[in-house]
């Protein structure tokens, strides 16, 4: 039985249990909020190589290195110290813009302290500034001035609400990433590209199809929104616009209810992308990238994935949150 | 073909790995009766360690570094996993590699393998 140290806790740990969920039942007060490795806000560190492997997958090299590691994701076999994470790889940044791209949606544009340099499509956890952390992915283009993030509001949501609600310029948040691999691949300027976001899903990809654009890709580039209302398709009149100045843009919309009208269809997104896919002709030089809601991003992987296309040219990033407080009891029994 | 070389080797090495461990997950997840199975699965981690495993099962160079077979399907067989489900995998695995033009007496010696953990994924030893 393996025993993790940090600060005053001594935790035993029940066998398959993970370093988060030992250390939250011993009352230690650890950020944390998907656990399940995609949002990187439970980052602690440990002597390097003292984590198993597995603790440190999708997290940059050089965290990897310092032994930066995913607490949630860390089921050791040894006694480990572990500590807080130091900030080497943490940016300041400031609050210069909050405003409103629908009534659940927030553009959050962010001045950091050093160039961010990140690619379009990847995320940063952005930690306030008393700890509490959450991932949000970047709309914007590494040249522009600014880091854009397009924040929905979450019922009940902490990070989310604090954003819509009350954030300020001038406040500050500090940010660490960037994350992921939900990027334009310039080596291949043929491919067909998918973009299919659900949510805020399309956030990412607005950095991404605007990148294609700007690199001339010559392949076709469908962007499917996806919502449950109209109303959710919040970046729609941007995305239209962005259509109609580029030939090789195609946009498609899909709601599950309301739609029908018009240029919005009624259908699950994981059919309509499918559909188009084949249409297509099920080319497997294409790329797709899956953005948002986690069950959709599962179902459209795999959707696309029995249409023939490898899994080395999906990717995906599923935006996990926390499960509801009624079933983390659950969740920690697995 | 000579017969020092490993089975891995004879069908290709890595790129008809890649190639084999897609087909063969696209098969398994088409099947009605195995899919449900596999609902709740991360794809690209499942067809990471499938390739790991088939890998290690051919000869080939990678370590096998996933679960043991016993405790890997424990959930599967809670879930009502029976031999049909075995025959169905192992048929799956082995249209794969025909699909693939490997050699019947290849295909034979990779089954072969994978009928021998038959007991551990049942849960029976
Ligand atoms: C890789 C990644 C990228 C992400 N990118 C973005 C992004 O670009 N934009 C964005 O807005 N978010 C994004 N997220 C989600 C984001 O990180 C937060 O999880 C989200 O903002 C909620 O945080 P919160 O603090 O407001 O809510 P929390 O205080 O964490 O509470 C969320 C709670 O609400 C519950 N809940 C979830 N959905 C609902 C619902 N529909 N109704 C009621 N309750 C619900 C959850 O189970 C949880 O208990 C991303 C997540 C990941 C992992
Ligand atoms: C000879 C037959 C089989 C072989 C060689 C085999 C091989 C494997 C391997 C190598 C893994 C990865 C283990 C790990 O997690 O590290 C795995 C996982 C899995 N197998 Fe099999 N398998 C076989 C039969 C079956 C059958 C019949 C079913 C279903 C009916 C099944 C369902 C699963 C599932 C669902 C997982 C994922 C478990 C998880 O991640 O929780 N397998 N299998």
């Amino acid at each position: 039985m393996a025993t993790v140290r940090y600060g005053d806790h001594r935790v035993p740990l029940a066998p398959g249990e993970t370093v988060l969920d030992g250390l939250l039942r011993a009352g230690a007060d650890v950020a944390h909020a998907c656990r399940s490795g995609a949002c990187k806000a439970c980052a602690l560190q440990a002597a390097p190589g003292s984590v198993p492997e597995a603790a440190q997958q999708g997290l940059r090299a050089s965290e990897r290195r310092r032994g930066v590691f995913l607490a949630c994701q860390c089921r050791p076999q040894a006694d480990l110290e572990v500590h807080a994470a130091d900030h080497a790889d943490e940016v300041g940044a400031e609050v210069i813009e909050v405003a409103p791209l629908s009534a659940t949606v927030t553009r959050l544009r962010l001045r950091p302290d050093s160039p961010l340099s990140h690619r379009a499509g990847q995320y940063v956890a952005m930690r306030r500034a008393d700890g509490l952390t959450r991932s949000y992915s970047i709309a914007s283009l590494p040249q522009e001035p600014w880091v854009e993030l397009h924040v929905g509001l979450v019922p009940g949501g902490q990070m989310s609400r604090w954003v819509v609600q009350q954030a300020r310029p001038g406040d500050r948040v500090s940010l660490r990433g960037p994350y992921g691999d939900c990027v334009y691949v310039p080596e291949e300027p043929q491919a067909p590209l998918l973009l299919v976001g659900v949510g805020t899903g399309v956030a990412p990809l607005w950095g991404v199809a605007r990148e294609a654009v700007a690199a001339e890709h010559r392949g076709p580039i469908v962007v499917i929104e996806a919502a449950a209302t109209p109303a959710g398709l919040y970046l729609h009149e941007p995305w239209r616009a962005l259509a109609r100045a580029h030939e090789r843009v195609e946009l498609l919309s899909c709601v599950l209810a309301g739609g029908d009208r018009g240029e919005l269809r009624e259908a699950p997104v994981d059919a309509v992308a499918g559909e188009r896919f084949r249409e297509l002709g099920a080319p497997k030089d294409a790329f797709a990238l899956l953005c948002g809601d986690p069950p959709i991003v599962h179902r459209l992987r795999r959707g696309l994935f029995l249409a023939g296309l490898s899994s080395r040219r999906i990717f995906a990033d599923a935006f996990v949150m926390g499960p509801p407080p009624a079933s983390r009891e659950a969740s920690m029994a697995v | 073909m000579s017969d020092d070389k490993s089975i891995y080797e004879q069908i290709g090495g890595e790129a008809a790995m890649n190639v084999a461990v897609e087909d063969f997950y696209r098969r398994v997840l088409s099947d009605e009766e195995l899919a449900p199975f596999f609902d709740d699965i991360d794809m690209d981690r499942q067809i990471d360690k499938q390739k790991a495993f088939l890998t290690m099962v051919t000869g080939g160079p990678n370590q096998y570094t996933g679960r043991d077979m016993k405790s890997a399907h424990a959930v599967v067989v809670a879930k009502g996993a029976t031999d049909r489900h075995v025959d169905l995998v192992i048929k799956h695995l082995a249209e794969t590699l025909a699909s693939l033009d490997v050699p019947a007496n290849l295909i034979e010696q990779i089954g072969a393998v994978a009928e021998s953990v038959r007991d551990d994924v049942l849960g029976r030893k």
